[in-house]
Order: C-alpha cells, then sequence, then structure tokens
C-alpha cells in the first residue's frame, strides 16, 4: 500500500544521504528499519512524512502520488523518539489533538487501547517515559493514520522497561491493524516485533530479510 | 505600479510561498530598516559642517573612557552582586535579588538630575555632612558625574545577565571548586569570573549600548559626547550633515562593538550548559560585610536618587497633583502598551518566520531585526523625522487635496510617526527575546503538529502561540521598559500635544522647576518598579515543564 521508488535525499549534490530507496510495504505490516548512527533512517521516517522533501523518486500511498503532498494533508502518523507530546496540555488534550474536540469518544477509545485512562487530566511532566511514550501512540492512532511511523521509539526507556513496552506496542499495532515503519538502532528490537527488517547502510538498502522464527 | 500578467504571476508565486502573515511582518521590518538607511546615504554628500575635528576627538574621547571605566564598574558591581546571590545564602537573600535589579527602574537623566540635586550646595548630602561639622558640597556636573550615574543605572544589565547564566550553569562545575576547599576569594577569583564571560559580554554589550546611545545624562551634565553632538549640532546650527556624519562615525563605533560581542560569544559558546540542576547554597556564617555592601548598593543606586525626588516633590505636590497627573500616566501607559504591543507582535512573526531556517534570507531578515537597539535613539529619531519630512514634502499636493491647508508636515508631527520611531528602535529588544525563546521550544513539537494534520496556520495558534505566550508577555515588558525610559525620541518626535510624563519632566527640567519635574519622574519610576517587579516574578515562574 506503501511503495517508495528510487527515492534519494541530499542537502547538497556532493553528500547524498539516502540512495535509491525501493520499498514496498504492505496493508497492516511492520518494518523495522536498522541501522547505525547517521545512516539515514530519520531522514527516511521524515521524507515518508513529508516533513522533508525528497530530491529524487516518488512516494505512492494507495497507488495515488503524494510526493508533492504536503505533512498535513499526506495521513501519515509519527512518534518522535522524544515523543514530542505538548507540555502546555493535558492527556486527553494531546491525544485529542487532531480532532475537532478531545471530548470525541475516540479519546476514550484510544486511552483504553492504551491502557491510560486513569491519566487523563495529567500533563506530560507528570509522566513516566512508557507513560509518554503510550500517550504518544494513543495521539498518533486517533489522528487515525493509513500508515504509522515509529523513530526509535524504546531509546528512553531502560531495559526491563524496553522488552515490556515493545510487547505492549506490537499489541496495540496489531490491535489497530495499522501499516508501520520502525526505526531502531536495536536488533533484538527489530527481530521480537517486526514481520521485516530493512537494512540501512550509509544511506542505501543493504538488505531486507523475512522474520518469521520468532513470531507466536 | 501597474500589475500586468507577470507581476500577477510573480506575487501568486509569493503568497503561495510565504504566508500573508509573514510577508506582512517582513515588510513592516523593511520598512523600519528605511529611514535609517535613508538616513546613512546622505552622509556621502559633500557639504560645509560645523563639525570641527577638535570637537570629533571631544567626542571620541569622552566615549572611550566612559565605556571603559563604566564597563568595568558595573560590570564589577554586576557580577559580584549576581554571583553571591547564585551561590551564597545569607539573610534577606530574597529580597536583595529582586531589589537589586530595580535601579533599573530610573532612567539614566532622571537619575542625573537628582543626584546633582543631592550633591550640590544646600543639596542633602552637604547638609548630612554640615551637621558632622564638615562644610563642603561636591559638584558632579562633569564627566565623573556621568561615569558614576551610568554605573549605578546601567549595572542591572550585567547583574541580570550572569543571574540567568549561573541558574542554568552546571553545578558541578562550582561543587568541584568547592570540595577544593578554595576560599571564597579563590572561589570567585578562580571560578566565577572565567565562568561569568559569557554573560558579562551579554550584559556590558547592553551596558556600552545603552551609554553610547544615552542622550540625558550627558546633555544635563555638559558632558560632549555623540548623542548630544548629534542633537545639537542638528539642532542649534541646522547643519543636518554635519548631524549624519557624526552618526556615522558613532554607528562604526557601535558595530565595532556588535562585531566583538558576536566574536567572543563564538569564542565562549563552549560554557553554555542548558541543564539546570538545583546547586546547595554556602551557608554564610559572618554576613555582616555582605549586607553592607549590598544594602550599601541599594542606598547608592536607588534609595538615594528616590529620597531626593520625593524631598523635592514635597513642594509642589499640592500644585500638581490632580487630575492631569493621572491622565498624562494614562496616556503615557497607553502609548508606550501600543508601541509595546506592536513591537511584540512583528517580532513574533518575524521569529515564527526565520525559526528552523538556515537561509541567506532568513539570516538577512533575523539581522536587520535586531539592528534597531543597536542605533541610538537620537539617530533613529533623526533618521524617521528626516525620512518623514520628505515623505510629507512628496504628498503636499495629496495633503491639499484632501482638504488640509496650511499644514505641509502632517505624517512627521503626527503620533503614527511618533509610535513608528519607537518600533525602530525598540524591535531589535523583543525580537532578541522572542527569538531566544523559541530555541527553546523543542522543534518536533511543531513537526508533530504538522503530521496531526494541522496545517501551519493552526499550528502556530495551537501550539506556538500558547507555548509562547508567557515569553511575549515577558518581551512586553522589556520593550515597555524601554520605551518609558526613552528621552531622546520623546524631545524629538513628541506631537506638540500629546501629553506624556517624559515630555512634562523634561519640560519642566529645562526650566529648572526641579519639584514639578521630580513628581512626573517619581510616576515613571513607580511604573519601571511595577514593571521590573512583573519581569523578575517572572523570570522565577516556570510556566510549563517538558
Ligand atoms: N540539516 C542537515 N544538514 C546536513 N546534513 C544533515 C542534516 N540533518 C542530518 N544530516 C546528516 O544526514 C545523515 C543521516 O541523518 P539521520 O538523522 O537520518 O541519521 P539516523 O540514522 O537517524 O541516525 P541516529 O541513529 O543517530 O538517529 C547524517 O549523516 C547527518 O549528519
Ligand atoms: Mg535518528
Amino acid at each position: 500500500m506503501l511503495s517508495l521508488k528510487n527515492i534519494s535525499f541530499y542537502y547538497n549534490k556532493n553528500q547524498m544521504i539516502l540512495q535509491d530507496i525501493n520499498l514496498e510495504v504492505k496493508q497492516g505490516e511492520l518494518i523495522a528499519i536498522l541501522g547505525s548512527s547517521g545512516s539515514g533512517k530519520s531522514t527516511l521516517l521524515n521524507l515518508v512524512a513529508g516533513l522533508e522533501k525528497v530530491s529524487v523518486g516518488q512516494i505512492l500511498l494507495d497507488q495515488k502520488d503524494i510526493t508533492d503532498v504536503v505533512c498535513e494533508k499526506r495521513n501519515i502518523g509519527m512518534i518522535f523518539q522524544d515523543y514530542a507530546l505538548f507540555p502546555h496540555l493535558t492527556v486527553e488534550k494531546n491525544v485529542g489533538f487532531a480532532l475537532k474536540s478531545y471530548k470525541d469518544p475516540i479519546v476514550d477509545a484510544m486511552l483504553k487501547l492504551v491502557k491510560m485512562e486513569s491519566f487523563k487530566k495529567r500533563y506530560p511532566y507528570e509522566l513516566s517515559g512508557g507513560e509518554k511514550q503510550r500517550v504518544a501512540i494513543a495521539r498518533s492512532l486517533a489522528a487515525q493514520p493509513k500508515v504509522l511511523l515509529l523513530d526509535e521509539p524504546f531509546s528512553n526507556l531502560d531495559a526491563d522497561l524496553r522488552y515490556k513496552v515493545r510487547k505492549e506496542v506490537k499489541e496495540i499495532l496489531t490491535q489497530a491493524n495499522i501499516t508501520s515503519i520502525m526505526v531502531t538502532h536495536d536488533i533484538d528490537d527489530a527481530y521480537d516485533i517486526a514481520d521485516r527488517i530493512v537494512f540501512l547502510k550509509q544511506g542505501r538498502i543493504d538488505r531486507i530479510e523475512e522474520v518469521k522464527a520468532t513470531k507466536l | 505600479m501597474r500589475l500586468d500578467g507577470n507581476s500577477t504571476q510573480v506575487l501568486f508565486l509569493l503568497m503561495k510561498k510565504y504566508s500573508i502573515i509573514h510577508i506582512i511582518g517582513i515588510v513592516a521590518l523593511i520598512l523600519t530598516c528605511i529611514p535609517i538607511i535613508y538616513l546613512l546615504l546622505q552622509a556621502f554628500r559633500p557639504t560645509e559642517t560645523v563639525l570641527s575635528n577638535q570637537l570629533l576627538i571631544a567626542y571620541i574621547r569622552n566615549t572611550i573612557i566612559m565605556i571603559l571605566v563604566v564597563g568595568f564598574s558595573a560590570g564589577f558591581l554586576g557580577l559580584t552582586l549576581a554571583w553571591i546571590i547564585s551561590f551564597y545564602d545569607f539573610p534577606f537573600r530574597r529580597f536583595f535579588k529582586v531589589v537589586l535589579a530595580l535601579p533599573l527602574a530610573i532612567p539614566p537623566y532622571i537619575a542625573a538630575v537628582s543626584y546633582s540635586d543631592f550633591m550640590y550646595v544646600n543639596g542633602l548630602f552637604p547638609r548630612l555632612l554640615g551637621t558632622f561639622g564638615i562644610t563642603k558640597h561636591f559638584d558632579i556636573m562633569n564627566i565623573h558625574g556621568a561615569i558614576f550615574i551610568y554605573s549605578i543605572t546601567l549595572y542591572p544589565y550585567v547583574y541580570i545577565a550572569c543571574l540567568s547564566f549561573f541558574k542554568y550553569t552546571s553545578a558541578s562545575f562550582v561543587e568541584n571548586a568547592r570540595v577544593l576547599k578554595a576560599n571564597w576569594v579563590k572561589l570567585f577569583s578562580k571560578v566565577g569570573v572565567p565562568l561569568a564571560r559569557l554573560p558579562l559580554v551579554a550584559g556590558l554589550t547592553l551596558v556600552i549600548m545603552e551609554l553610547v546611545s544615552d542622550f540625558g545624562v550627558i546633555d544635563y551634565y555638559g558632558v560632549q559626547g555623540f548623542s548630544t553632538g548629534i542633537y545639537k549640532i542638528w539642532h542649534n546650527y541646522s547643519d543636518f550633515y554635519g548631524a549624519i556624519r557624526l552618526s556615522a562615525i558613532l554607528l562604526c563605533i557601535i558595530f565595532a562593538v556588535v562585531y566583538i560581542e558576536s566574536f567572543l560569544r563564538r569564542r565562549l559558546r563552549y560554557f553554555t550548559t542548558s541543564k539546570s540542576k538545583s546547586i546547595k547554597l554556602i551557608r554564610v556564617k559572618n554576613a555582616r560585610y555582605l549586607l553592607i555592601y549590598f544594602t550599601l548598593t541599594l542606598i547608592i543606586t536607588f534609595i538615594i536618587p528616590l529620597i531626593q525626588l520625593v524631598y523635592n516633590g514635597i513642594y509642589a505636590y499640592e500644585k500638581i497633583w490632580n487630575i492631569k497627573l493621572l491622565q498624562v500616566t494614562l496616556n503615557t501607559v497607553y502609548y508606550t502598551s501600543i508601541a509595546s504591543f506592536i513591537c511584540v507582535g512583528i517580532s513574533f512573526v518575524i521569529a515564527n518566520y526565520v525559526k528552523g531556517k538556515k537561509g541567506i534570507f532568513a539570516k538577512t531578515i533575523s539581522k536587520l531585526a535586531t539592528m534597531g537597539y543597536s542605533i541610538p535613539g537620537v539617530l533613529v529619531g533623526l533618521s524617521v523625522m528626516f525620512t518623514f519630512f520628505d515623505v510629507d514634502k512628496l504628498l503636499v499636493p495629496l495633503y491639499r487635496f484632501i482638504g488640509i491647508k496650511q499644514k505641509v508636515l502632517v505624517l512627521s508631527t503626527s503620533v503614527f510617526v511618533f509610535m513608528f520611531a519607537y518600533v525602530v528602535r525598540f524591535m531589535a529588544v523583543s525580537f532578541n527575546n522572542i527569538n531566544a525563546g523559541y530555541k527553546k521550544i523543542n522543534p518536533n513539537l511543531f513537526r508533530a503538529s504538522a503530521t496531526l494534520k494541522q496545517s501551519t496556520s493552526q499550528t502556530f495558534w495551537r501550539v506556538d502561540f500558547p507555548l509562547m505566550l508567557p515569553t511575549l508577555l515577558m518581551s512586553f515588558l522589556l520593550v515597555f521598559l524601554e520605551i518609558l525610559k526613552e528621552l531622546p525620541i520623546t524631545l524629538m518626535l513628541k506631537p506638540y500635544k500629546l501629553e506624556t510624563l517624559t515630555g512634562f519632566v523634561h519640560t519642566y527640567t529645562h526650566n529648572e522647576q526641579y519639584s514639578e519635574a521630580s513628581i512626573y519622574s517619581l510616576v515613571i519610576i513607580l511604573l519601571g518598579i511595577i514593571t521590573v517587579s512583573l519581569i523578575m516574578l517572572f523570570r522565577e515562574k516556570k510556566y510549563v515543564k517538558s
């Protein structure tokens, strides 16, 4: 449903950040992008979200060319590494940010999905890292995007929590049946929850691997 | 201008690339820069001038002496006070923390008048000495007096800069030194001074800017300086071009200061840390000398000028204390607020536009927006006046057409141009503040908003605006304070019929009606105290934690 065709990206022509990226993502699939620091993982997500413009190539979503569509019209959600919750809004207002009103039943449904119903009235600074992350997921899902992008969603969590949270996230994403791309540089994260893993090396796709054995 | 197909297309492309509000902001900014450029272009016209080399040398010499001595004394006062308050615990600490910033509420020219009264024949100080059997009075209406006045009124710029910096400075830096069991003199000279280089540079730059652009003090004390020189050459000799040439030289000095500042700042940048960690204050066992230092500073910088004004004011109390005073006060608050509001508004739009942009255009725009503050009030007044004289001359046919018969100087004597000059001069104050505020907001918030289907303008109202509101209020207060204390622009451009506090202070002082002037001065200071207190309180509050 999401296809990246011959995507390249650079700030100046002498220094390519991403080169010849080709990728087909199927409905409901969870793709992990694995690569070392500086290999262009975040940049790739930014291109898909429309936060940066591709230099060369095309992005299609449900067969429609969205290469020149601005970010807010793409219908692609994103979860940032630092979660980027709005500090001046309560949890429920954060979750309802993309909706007409935070009283919309979707807000409650999403909070329930991430098990955060009782935190509605709190402000982000009153939440722990894992709680913030669940709110960020709820907020993105409430906008009902076609694709969800996650930039190192577990990097702010310590080892114990990390394991627990990533199972939870996988469950939430499966329940919501949403197509997602997750960036990580932790190989365990990738093998644990992804359907396919894209190995990124110096701005190019090195190889793509199916994950089967670890499922169930 | 006729809009043919081609230019409509260009316009359309522009509209597509920039939002309307950004275009308005940028146009407004560019408008504010025109007068200065227009003025400077005149500097190259060859003409006769009354400006002699001797005079010029006197201006330069006096200015440099004042910069050096005031820089040292204001720097020393500001840094030591901020250092002690930031790292030591002693009785009345919180009280002093706020009141030591209060001299910021006193316009230097008012302190100058007040202190010369205080020290002169029959003044309070000679009389106090008299009770000890000493007969002596002091004439401080000279460069030494000016240096003293600048030091006591301008040191809070350094004080506040250091205070803010120490709050966000790495605690370990100080903790380490403390473990080494350094005594306080060592701690200050080995850690404090090197640590404070960055806020010292920032604070002293403000002090120097205020000093070279000040008009009131050197005017009243009869010191030869640039601001008064420019004003007199223009006002007394009608030598426009001499004034402009002198301005050009002054601008060279100022740009040198700005250049040195940005150079030093770049070199010192590695010192900044953004993590705020509360430091355990060092308890002072014997705080007597410390309290004497603080109390003396407070008395000299704040209480004495105030007492002298109150003392003077008593004689005119019944004559002045009436509904008229209230009207003038409200009028002043009203116009000062409007000008401050415009400054904040334009700055906000510009800061929003340049945020996250790295291109040449964005850089130029933000340079332009910070330019005004480095241009002395006299010069801003002169250039705005000069520009609008010419605009008025152009518009005479229009004035005749719409039925204005005699008058030629319609715009240049209007409230509009008066406000315009304030905006030119003080926009940089709000822009710098707002721009710094923007840098503190996590840029991912704006991007998150976009991924949540919010357009740029929706993001502006739902994210930028609420998060920036405290900064906007702070900027408003800062500009308000500056305009309140401003003198030369008011002198040159205030419409004759418009009554402001500053206008009255100047008129009464000019007519040597010091009692009457005192009461108006006191009202200005009172408004200033309210503003400074709000600023100091706001600094303490953390609006949102992220
Ligand atoms: N604004 C910019 N201008 C120039 N180069 C940039 C800019 N932003 C990022 N880069 C470069 O792009 C490359 C890819 O950056 P990106 O942030 O996508 O890496 P990443 O794979 O997400 O790394 P990490 O794991 O550290 O987050 C890096 O080499 C970086 O230096
Ligand atoms: Mg990254």
